[in-house]
């Protein structure tokens, strides 16, 4: 277990390199000078100069990058070109918004899509499971944006439920949330009904029943609890991307979070902010994939047995 | 999963007849068809929403060939008198701000959905394959260095990585085919890469090696003919989530530019007018849900028919 665990953390490792390699890589291939972006038109040419060299953007690339992973490892990604905060500090700030908004949708996404693809998979073939596989499949194919566009339409124009903007009320976090977890309800769901599908015809789940078991511990003590482990492997790599995608639906509520942040920084070609944003959702992403990993690894000793071999 | 696969297996073999006690008329009567491909077929010919969804796609492609025909207006015909105006006899759909028929938009953008769902799948495809069957096939050094690309690259979340190569090549069609590309050639080159590995110690293909054969010739007679169906698989279902991704682009406005006609810039666009004027913003939406719903149903049913164990 241990090495399996060390295994995977140096993987991990490795990983995270490359990616800040990536990241630098197509940070400095961006046409465009920056300096020049940031500057007036009309800026001397030893004003240029002078900012270029205060940057660091004088020194050759391979110096610039080892400086840019040296200053990662102490979480310091530089400064914004406009604002010039600390592009460490605004991340932090942001985060904590959108940790609030992908949060509250990934425990819609679970409730939700456990529960329906639970009772789905006990109703197989009967209208309810039609209804979940149908609804799950449109969930899947339809755009996030357009979700929230439509939301904001509905709850929020017409019937006037919700805000449809800022983060001032709790209240405003609903319909977002609902936006950016419906696809993720949608595809748990379909992992669930598969996953049980599979499990509730095996000799346990009958041995269980004939012992007189009551539905209600056979389905979520013996069947759920085996089914359990797919579920979580999306459960785990979904986390990554509902941070991520959380990007289109922060833009279209105008909540201010990383991926609005993200998307504000590209408009204005704010580098360091791009860099350290792109830098910061990659490795919280191979992160929560190596929790993941090493979750599944407790849970399922199959998979721990066959490592350690 | 495996294992219960394995378990499950078992069972069936046991419950079996012996191979001694079928006579080849048994057999025949068992399998009317030979041929996997037939055989495909007709697990795909019997399941009505998959073929619903396959006549939509063929649909859908017959729209985008002959977008002008169909298309009641030309999609960049611009009339300010009529900006804005809702569902009526001349314009079936309405216009946008600029006067433009928004069906006549909608019909052209279908052209740019597939063929950035078709041309990038083609060369995610390219990629994905040539680097899996080197990495399985030669193994060692070459699959560790290949390997650790794949990981790299799967670490950015999807659309932030098709963010970052848009933000580098500059908005436009041509990027969004190479951004996608880029984006999704590790699915092909994983699963390449594991079936490569496992053809390689097949009798055949060792059987090759013996006499001679070349490493392309291995590779490319022997291994990669044997990968065509997980390869078909793969394209089909990557195809929508490369047009959702490129509605993705468009809306935030990296993807395809105006004037153009793009369903996820059309989205865009019509988020402003959405208090007074929501048809606008709906049409486009529902064109995407219709494609993307299709490619689904369908890349779904193909994988079930072709190879049921390609389901994650």
């Amino acid at each position: 277990m241990a090495a399996y665990i060390f295994k995977r953390l140096a993987q991990t490792i490795i990983v995270l390199w490359g990616v800040s390699f990536v990241t630098f890589i197509l940070m400095n291939v961006v046409p465009g000078d920056p300096v020049l972006l940031m500057m007036e038109k009309r800026a001397t040419p030893e004003a240029i100069a002078r900012i270029r060299h205060e940057m660091g953007l004088d020194k050759p690339l391979y110096t610039q990058y080892f400086n840019f992973v040296k200053g990662a490892l102490r979480f310091d990604l530089g400064r914004s070109y406009f604002t010039k905060e600390a592009v460490m500090t605004a991340l932090t700030r942001r985060f904590g918004v959108t940790l609030r908004l992908a949060s509250s949708a990934y425990v819609i996404a679970l409730v939700l899509g456990i529960s329906a693809g639970v009772v789905s998979a006990l109703q197989r073939g009967r209208a309810f499971d039609s209804a979940v596989r149908g609804g799950a499949v449109i969930g899947i194919s339809a755009p996030v944006f357009w979700v929230a566009i439509i939301l904001q339409l509905i709850f929020g124009l017409r019937l006037k439920w919700f805000p449809i903007s800022g983060i001032r009320s709790p209240h405003s976090f609903v319909l977002p949330a609902v936006a950016l977890g419906i696809r993720y309800m949608a595809s748990i769901a379909r992992v669930t009904r598969t996953s049980m599908l599979e499990v509730i015809h095996q000799d346990y789940i009958r041995t269980a029943r004939s012992k007189g078991l009551g539905e209600r511990a056979v389905v979520l003590g013996h069947a759920l609890k085996n089914a359990l482990i797919p579920i979580i492997t999306l459960a785990g790599t979904e986390l990554g991307n509902l941070l991520a995608g959380s990007m289109l639906t922060e833009w279209v509520f105008a909540i201010p979070g990383i991926g609005k942040m993200m998307v504000d920084s590209i408009l204005m070609r704010d580098l360091p902010m791009l860099q350290g944003t792109v830098l910061y959702v990659a490795a919280i992403f191979v992160l929560s994939n190596l929790v993941v990993d090493i979750s599944y690894a407790f849970i399922d000793p199959r998979i721990r047995y066959s490592k350690e071999d | 999963m495996r294992i219960n696969m394995e378990r499950n297996r078992e069972r069936i073999d046991t419950e079996q007849v012996t191979p001694e006690q079928v006579t080849p008329e048994q057999l025949t009567a068992e399998q009317p068809s030979g041929g996997f491909w037939s055989d495909s077929l007709r697990r795909l010919g019997g399941n009505h929403l998959v073929l619903t969804a396959a006549g939509i796609l063929v649909l859908l492609v017959a729209v985008a060939v002959l977008a002008p025909l169909i298309a009641p207006y030309d999609p960049a015909y611009q009339s300010l008198a009529d900006s804005l105006q809702g569902p009526s006899r001349g314009h079936l759909l309405g216009t946008d701000e600029f006067g433009r028929d928004i069906l006549s938009r909608i019909v052209y953008g279908t052209r740019i959905s597939l063929s950035v769902g078709l041309i990038s799948q083609a060369i995610a495809c390219c990629i994905g394959v040539f680097m899996g069957a080197l990495a399985g096939y030669y193994g060692g050094l070459t699959d560790t260095f290949i390997s650790r690309t794949i990981e790299i690259f799967s670490a950015f979340p999807e659309l932030l990585f098709a963010i970052g190569i848009m933000f580098v090549l500059g908005p436009g069609v041509i990027n969004v085919f190479i951004a996608l590309g880029l984006l999704s050639w590790t699915h092909y080159a994983r699963l390449i890469r594991g079936q490569v590995m496992q053809l390689r110690e097949t009798e055949y293909t060792q059987a090759c090696i013996v006499c001679g054969g070349s490493d392309a010739r291995v590779i490319l007679r022997h291994l990669l003919p044997n990968c065509f169906s997980i390869i078909i698989v793969l394209v089909t279902l990557g195809i929508p989530g490369a047009i959702l991704t490129e509605a993705s682009l468009s809306y935030i406005g990296l993807g395809v530019q105006p004037p153009t006609a793009s369903w996820g810039q059309m989205i865009s666009t019509a988020q402003q007018y959405i208090s007074f004027y929501p048809y606008y913003s709906v049409a486009p939406g529902l064109a995407i849900i219709v494609t993307v719903l299709s490619f689904n149903i369908f890349g779904d049913g193909l994988r079930d028919a072709i190879d049921p164990r390609l389901r994650r």
